[in-house]
Order: structure tokens, then sequence, then C-alpha cells
């Protein structure tokens, strides 16, 4: 049972002229089985915070327990390999490997022989929807919407069940997004997933389970939304 | 499993992957070319420089040539002849200059004289092709004026050892007088004694090689010591050719310089030429290579320096003295000859063939005192080698009859009372060693002292010419290596940008899918490092199989002209192909390249790790 627990988290960064505190004190729980949708402006935050869940960078302050182990304690590469994984708004696909090959990636990183990768490969791709003939496909060759389904698929083939989503319907059409969207929750509340989106669309967000806001590093419940 | 997906990723830019590969193939070919020549040329140049010597003779340029006329009995007519004059002898001494840059020298080598009567000095069958000068007391048959032959019956001969016969006539043969080059010789009296240096002319008419043998009185002096300086200590005496002997002649001043010039000038032919140098190869025949040491070893020239008693000797004379090396020979040194070779005093008789005579003569054999000169150096020598003359060499370049060669330094008496000749530097007698390849700059700095007197002539066994074609092999290889550094660093900087530094997302995705920094480097790297390998040895082959077809055709057949050395310098050409650089140096220059491309890349690939996959995968605005 996967259980993100953020206690008083904070993060800042750098620039050239300034130092940005992207994050600020946010403290949320995230349980499996559930959407969760943190909405915001651009430059609120949201997509640092999913890198912070993502374990691609540490707090500067705060808790992040999975699983009641504190980030800080993970092998993080370990973590994003077999724990967690992340959609991206730009898919973020390999452009060299075929569709298969990229799903199969994580695998191969997992150390899952070659017969059970593809096997699992098609069964993923299936999953989201994608047609056997399109699995011999580079990206470039597919619509938005199916690369985001590819980079869903891969994300399932990491075999984590906490998925992270950043923007995952930004470049897609109202259709596509919402099919996008239906395999998130489908992905959550039949199998378990525990899903974080990060959307600036309320219609997506309307969707989830929880819905937060963030605003200037800051993270609160919307508006009608319960605590979780 | 990473390697694998890196390859399969690189492949799938095919137009980029083979331009990078026949782009960085080239530059290993110029790179690896480049190298071998390179190398192959120091190798060279080291191996020259052993094997190759330059070392310059010089020769006094004569003031005038001095016309003579001499009477030909034969002909009724004067020969004129021409002879180098010289107003005055140029002292050794100005080759002492500034920046004259000597590796050795300058020598200006005398010989001694080593008086030895118990040596066989020529095979004692072949008595009869000595031809030397000897005194002898002669009566007429008949009144006559010997304007042509004339029979005369020897008195006796003077100076000869009763032991040891070496002359071809003896008292009481009769044989033909002739004055041959005297227009106005004197008439001589039946039942006089008259005495005289005689010594083989061949037949009075040169055309009748059946005709009887003529002696001719030769123009005697009897000395001609010189001071260190090269100056005459005293006049030189002359005594008249024909010399009529009285009662009580002997007596007389004029009588005992005649006996005194009979023995030493028989001695003479019992004299083993000794020469003395600061190293074997400023010898004029072993420089050429028709001398050669053929048994034991060459003197070194640790010993050369160090002056030890040890000597070379010639085939001929080690085979009629039974002398091996490690033998023992004993040198008297009684005279010194500042002005000529061996060669010139004792030529070389080649021992093989019928013809041909010992024509010796050390010219004046006594001292300013009308004596014999007293031997001033008497030391047992070891004999380190035996030297091989070539037949039918350059007989002006010749090593002399019996030659022993010594290290200057092991003389340590002087020689300044024992000089009987000095003349100018010649070809045969002064030699210096200059580095190779300094011929030029030796000349420039010589003409900067305005000497006009001495004419020099370089051997360098075509070193010169060897090494202006090593030069161009240098610039070429240094081309190459120019041009492959150039292109492959540009290669290595571009490509490392295209593959590396334009994947920075693919390096940011794999972190995010997992890899560990080392994974996403791996995967980066190794299809571009394999790329490069194949390349690297693509153009290392071609660059081996290029080096070979230049340097085969440059340096083995053109600059290696073996024509150059004969004797036992072949040798040396043998090793020298044994010593050029192996194939090692093309794998050695693609590894070079192939460890400096992945240092590069991995630079760049530092880079890409650095940087936060946060950032680039969109998480960071900033």
């Amino acid at each position: 049972m996967e259980k993100i627990t953020v206690r008083q988290v904070s993060y800042s960064y750098r620039t050239k002229y300034q130092t940005v505190h992207a994050v600020k004190d946010v403290t949320c729980t995230f349980e499996a089985g559930k959407v969760y949708a943190i909405m915001g402006e651009s430059g609120s935050g949201k997509s640092t915070f999913l890198s912070l869940l993502a374990g691609l960078d540490l707090p500067d302050g705060g808790d992040l327990m999975v699983d009641g182990t504190d980030i800080r304690e993970k092998d993080r590469d370990d973590y994003r390999k077999s724990e967690a994984s992340v959609v991206y708004q730009a898919f973020h696909l390999l452009p060299l490997l075929t569709v298969e090959e990229n799903v199969m990636l994580p695998m191969e990183m997992n150390g899952v022989p070659k017969a059970e990768r593809k096997k699992r490969a098609t069964e993923f791709l299936k999953k989201v929807g994608l047609p056997k003939e399109a699995h011999r496909k580079f990206p470039k060759m597919m619509s938005g919407g199916e690369q985001q389904r590819v980079a869903i698929a891969r994300s399932l083939a990491a075999g984590g069940r906490i998925l992270l989503a950043d923007e995952p319907t930004g470049n897609l059409d109202t259709e596509n997004g919402q099919n996008v969207v239906n395999i998130l929750l489908e992905l959550a509340h039949k199998e378990g997933y525990l899903v974080v989106l990060v959307t600036h669309n309320p219609d997506v967000a309307a969707q989830a389970d929880v819905a937060y806001r963030m605003k200037d590093g800051v993270l609160a419940l919307t508006d009608g939304m319960r605590v979780p | 499993m990473i390697f694998g997906k890196s390859l399969k990723q690189l492949f799938r830019t095919p137009v980029t992957a083979a331009l990078f590969m026949v782009l960085f193939a080239i530059a290993a070919f110029f790179v690896c070319t480049g190298t071998i020549i390179w190398a192959r040329n120091q190798a060279a140049i080291k191996t020259y420089e052993n094997v190759f010597m330059t070392i310059g003779t010089v020769r006094q340029r004569p003031t005038s040539m001095e016309i003579t006329e001499r009477w030909d009995a034969f002909t009724k007519d004067y020969i004129r002849k021409s002879a180098p004059s010289y107003s005055s002898i140029v002292p050794p001494s100005v080759l002492d200059f500034d920046r004259a840059g000597y590796m050795l020298g300058p020598e200006k080598r005398p010989f001694y004289g080593a008086w030895r009567p118990d040596l066989c000095l020529w095979p004692e069958d072949t008595h009869y092709r000595l031809n030397v000068p000897f005194v002898v007391e002669v009566m007429p048959l008949e009144d006559c004026v010997p304007d042509s032959p004339v029979q005369v019956q020897i008195k006796s001969v003077l100076g000869k050892s009763p032991e040891y016969a070496l002359l071809p006539i003896k008292a009481g043969d009769v044989v033909f007088l002739c004055d041959h080059y005297n227009d106005n010789p004197q008439r001589l009296y039946a039942g006089k004694t008259y005495l005289m240096c005689l010594r083989s002319n061949g037949t009075h008419d040169p055309q009748d090689v059946y005709g009887p043998v003529e002696y001719v009185p030769q123009a005697v002096t009897f000395s001609t010591q010189y001071r260190p300086d090269g100056t005459l200590t005293e006049d030189k005496i002359t005594p008249p050719a024909i010399q009529e002997v009285i009662d009580g002649f002997y007596e007389t001043e004029d009588g005992r310089h005649w006996l005194e010039y009979a023995g030493a000038i028989y001695n003479s032919y019992q004299t083993v030429p000794v020469l003395p140098t600061n190293r074997t190869q400023l010898l004029l025949p072993f420089y050429n290579g028709t001398a050669y040491v053929s048994r034991g070893e060459d003197i070194t020239s640790e010993e050369y320096e160090t002056g030890e008693r040890v000597c070379l000797v010639s085939e001929n004379f080690a085979k009629l003295n039974n002398i091996t090396p490690g033998d023992t020979l004993r040198l008297p040194l009684y005279f010194a000859d500042y002005q000529n070779a061996p060669n010139d005093r004792f030529p070389e008789v080649d021992h093989t063939t019928i013809g041909g005579a010992f024509e010796w003569n050390i010219g004046s054999p006594l001292n300013a005192d009308g004596e014999p000169y007293p031997v001033f150096s008497d030391h047992d020598y070891t004999v380190k080698g035996i030297y091989s003359n070539m037949p039918g060499t350059d007989a002006a370049y010749a090593m002399g009859a019996n030659t022993v060669v010594i290290p200057a330094a092991s003389v340590r008496e002087s020689d300044a009372d024992n000089i009987l000749a000095y003349g100018s530097m010649k070809d045969t007698t002064t030699t210096f060693q200059i580095p190779n390849g300094t011929i030029e700059t030796f000349m420039k700095n010589w003409l900067l002292q305005g000497n006009a007197e001495l004419d020099f002539t370089f051997h360098d066994r075509g070193y010169t010419q060897l090494h202006s074609g090593l030069e161009n092999m240098k610039r070429i290889s240094v081309l190459f290596l120019a041009i492959g550094s150039a292109m492959s660093l540009a290669l290595v900087f571009f490509f490392c940008h295209v593959f590396i530094s334009k994947n920075k997302m693919r390096t940011a995705i794999e972190r995010m899918l997992g890899y560990t920094r080392k994974q996403c480097a791996a995967s980066l790297l190794s299809g571009f490092l394999l790329a490069a390998v194949l390349a690297v040895a693509v153009g290392a082959a071609a660059g081996i199989y290029a080096e070979k077809q230049i340097a085969n055709k440059l340096i083995s057949q053109q600059y290696y002209d073996t024509s150059f050395t004969v004797g036992p310098l072949g040798g040396d050409g043998v090793a020298l192909k044994e010593r050029t650089p192996s194939g090692l140096y093309s794998p050695a220059a693609g590894l070079a390249l192939l460890l400096t491309t992945t240092l590069v890349s991995v630079v760049f690939m530092r880079g890409n790790v650095k940087e936060e996959p946060l950032k680039l995968l969109g998480g960071r605005k900033e």
C-alpha cells in the first residue's frame, strides 16, 4: 500500500540573479488507489514539487516519506526505477528507440528477461490502447496523444506503483487529453496506482479524487475539496 | 544491454554516424601515418648518426706550379714536368678557429719508422721485386760517358747486411749503367772506382720490355732534418750523384756521410711504417671501407683517448710474420715524416699478383749531424686487430705496405729531433671529424677566417643527401601530424557536441527512468567510442599500409644507398634496416587518439550528467 507523506517540505534553488523558493512548507499525504491533481499557474512550483515526489531532487527542509521511509534514505535511482515514475507533458520518449523499445527500457533496467519484456510491453501498450502496428514505430511518427500513452505505458513498465504526471494532457487535444485522464483514473481506481498529476486544466483536476492548488510554492486544497 | 542500446541509437542516425566514422578514419590515417613516418625518421636519424661520420681532409693550395725540365737519355730531349710549389707551409694550427665544432681533430698525422730487421716485410721469394735505391761502388769496364747504357761491374754494395741479403744485386755483377736524366753526364774511366746510389730504371727504351735493365745514379741528399715548426735544421747536404773513390775517401767527411747514408738507406728497407691517429675512421682507407678490421677488434675510442699501446696490423704483414690478435709487436720508432703518408714512401704492393715492385724510399735517412736517426720511442704494442686492404683501390689513398696503426696518444716521447721530412697538409695526412650535417656551417665559419690557402674535401658517405631526404620526411610527418591532430580535435569536439551535448535530454530521461550517472554515461559513450575505435582501426591500418609504401621507397631505397657502405659498413646497413621502428607506432598513435577522444567525450559527458534532470525535464522554469 503506497503512501507518500509530505511534512513541511520546502525547496529553493538559485538562478543567475536570485534564489527562488519554489516549494514552501508543503504538508500533504498521497495514498494508493487515488488520483491527486495539483493545479497552479506557471512558476507556482507545482512541477518542482512533482520532481521532489519523483526523487529527482531532495527537499531543502521538511520530510518526504514514502511508505514510512524518508526519501533521503532511499537510493533515489532505485526509487525511480522501481517505485515511482513520471509522465511529462513533453512525453520525453527516446526518439531513436521504437515505441516497444521505449516501453521495454525500464524493464531492461530491472533485469527482466527479453522475452518477458516483450510480452509485458505488449500488455502495457494494449492497456493504454495502442494497436500492435504502432509498436515498431518511432515516437516522431506518432501523434501527441499516442506518444503520451507510450509514456504512460513506459511508466507502468517500470513496475512502480506511483505514477506522477506533469501536465500529461498539456500538449493534447481535448479528446486525446480525456483519453489519457481516463487511463490514469482507471490505473488508480482499478489497479490501485497512486497517481499525482499536475495540470492547468480545471476539467482534468475536477476528475481527480483530490485536487490541490499551488500558489507561490504553497499548497492548499481547492475549494469544495475535502481533506483527504 | 546498455552498450547494445547505445549502438542501436547511434546507428539509427546512420548519416551522422557514417560521416563521423569516415572523417575520423581520415583523421586517424593522418595521425597514424604522420606518427609512424616521424618515428621511423627519428629512428633513422639516430641510427644514421651512429653509422655515418663526416670527416674533412685538408690540402694546402700550391702557390704556383713549378715547371721543371729533365733530360731523357732515350729520347735525347727534355721532359717537362710540373710540380706544386709552396711559398710557405701553412701550419695546422690555423684550423683551430672559433666555432669550428670539431668532434675530432684536426690531426696532421706524421708517420713513424720502426726499424725491425728481424721481421719479414715482403714475401721472401719476391726479392727480385724490391726496387729500392742502394749505394754501390762500380768500376766501368771501359772508358765511357754513361749517356746511354754502359757496362760496369759492381765492386761492392755498401751498408748491406751480410746476414740478410735484401737486394737483387751483389758484388761482381756486371750491370748496365746510364745517367739517364743528366744532360751532361761525366766521363767515367776504366779502372777507377765510383760511388753512387743506384736504382733500377727498367729498360732504357720503355717499349723494349725484354731489353736489359739499366741502373741510374740517383741524386742524393744525406739529410733533410726539420724542426717541429717546419724549418730545416741545417742546409741540405747534397753530394755529387757520382763520386770518384780515391784512397782515404772514406776517412773524409763526405766519405763518412756516404757510408752512414748507405747503412741508413739499407735500414729503411727493414722499416715498418707506423701511423699514429686519433681514430681509425679518420684514415681515409678505413673511412672509405677499402680497409677494414677483418680479424680481432678495432681500437676503441677509449684506447685512442688514453693512448693504450695497442695496434692494428695489415693482413699481409700479419701473414708474413705469423702475427695474430693478442700478440705483442715491438715498435722502436726512429724517424717521423710530417710530409708524407706511409703509402707515399712505402707504397702498397699486391702480394698476390706477379707484377709490381716494392719501390720503397724514405728519402734522406740521416739527421743534420749526418748520422742515422736514433730511436726516440721503443715500446711493445698489443695487436688488437688485423685489417684487410681491398685490392684494386685508389693507390693515392691506400694504407701503405705493412703499415701499423697506433693511437697517437700512445707515443708519449717527443719526436722533435727525429723529423725527417716536413710538408704541407694533404688529403692523406690531415683529417678532422665534424658533426654530421654541419659541412655548410663549418665552411661558413672557415671563410670568416679569410684564409684562402687551404682546400677542404668532405666525406660523409652521402649523409648530406640523406639528411635532406630525412628533413623532407620530417616535414611530411609533421604536416600529417598537424593535419591529423587538428582534424581529430575538431571532429572530436564537434561530434561530442552532436552525440553528447545535444543528447542532454536523453540523459535526463534515462536518469528519470532510474539510470545511474555511470549508466547514462555508458549509454551515450559506448556507441560513440566504439565508432571511434572502428574508425581509428581503419585509419591506422591505412596509415600502416601507406607508411610502408612511402617509407620503403623513400628511406630504404633512395636514402640508404649501400654504395656508400662497402666493407664492414655493409653490416651496419643491414642492422639499420633492422633498427627501423616496428608497426607498433600506428596502434600507439591510434590509442593516443582514442584516449584523447575518450577524455574529451568524458568531459562532455560530465556536462550532461551534471545537468539536473529536474531542470531539463521541465520541472523548473528559470
